[in-house]
């Protein structure tokens, strides 16, 4: 297992997604990888469990990794690529959505944006875009030049995302109130997509728990 | 649907992709949205708990 197995992988699971190495044992591990394959003659022989393809319903090719040495959970260098920009991008738009719509929508006689409970509440979330903003430009900036602390950025924006981005995606659909539950607002669309990134390369309690081994001796 | 990490992520799907609830996690968890929004939201239980139960 090589880096290029990780960066290949990572690739394609978010560009094509027709492709995805997930084990029924693997949880968001990408080398945690127990199919083998083994010689038989001019053939391959698979043998193990794969897990959940996403997409793969419209795939037409379907790619399967499997060992032909080491075992399950070797790895050499680990690249995770998440969706991190565009989460970033979400939450914004949900941001700005439920401000304007607070505006707009009256109840009381008043418009509901004039309520102090949804103005603090709405402040919380434009504290997390901030936050999301910041981290995504720290990993940008360290991309390149510094390794350790750009896996520390992906994984600390993963992190923002699945706890206080969530929250932002709930708090935008309470304050939407009904309407923010129907498919006729593009408010329902965006939580969908953010709660799957939530889920992919791995959730928060996951990344928590990269960042905690990542962290600077002391 | 954290507990059931990316066999979450199937919308509705059936035993032919995971075992038990988990394939049902991300159905409940859209759907259970309008549970503090219907028949008076959150906010309002609030402000009628703190009006006739606190008193204020």
């Amino acid at each position: 297992m090589d880096f290029a197995y990780t960066e290949i992988q990572t690739m394609l699971a978010d560009s094509v997604g027709k492709f995805i190495n997930n084990e029924p044992q693997a949880r968001y591990a990408l080398t945690s990888v127990a199919t083998t394959a083994d010689r038989d003659g001019d053939a391959w022989v698979l043998n193990g469990n794969k897990g959940l393809v996403p997409n793969g319903g419209s795939a037409d090719l379907v790619i399967v990794p499997a060992r032909t040495s080491g075992k399950s959970g070797d790895e050499n260098g680990i690249t995770l690529f998440a969706l991190n920009a565009h989460a970033v991008g979400i939450v914004q738009v949900l941001k700005d959505k439920t401000v304007e719509y607070s505006k707009n929508r009256k109840q009381f006689g008043v418009p509901i944006g004039s309520f102090q409970e949804l103005q603090h509440r709405m402040v919380d979330m434009l504290m997390a875009c901030e936050q999301a903003q910041s981290l995504l430009m720290w990993s940008a900036m360290t991309r390149a030049a510094d390794g350790d602390n750009s896996k520390r950025a992906v994984s600390a924006i993963k992190y923002l995302i699945g706890t206080e981005g969530k929250k932002l995606g709930e708090d935008a659909i309470q304050i939407h109130g009904g309407m923010g539950v129907t498919w006729d607002l593009d408010v329902a669309h965006f939580f969908k997509r953010l709660t799957t990134i939530c889920t992919l390369f791995g959730n928060a309690d996951w990344h928590l728990d990269k960042l905690a081994d990542m962290a600077p001796q002391t | 649907m954290e507990a059931a990490g990316y066999y979450a992520l199937p919308y509705n799907a059936g035993p032919e992709v995971g075992e038990g609830a988990e394939t049902q996690s991300a159905l409940a968890y859209f759907n259970h949205r309008k549970v503090t929004i219907f028949a008076g939201s959150n906010e309002i239980q609030k402000n009628i708990i703190a009006k006739h139960v606190l008193g204020l």
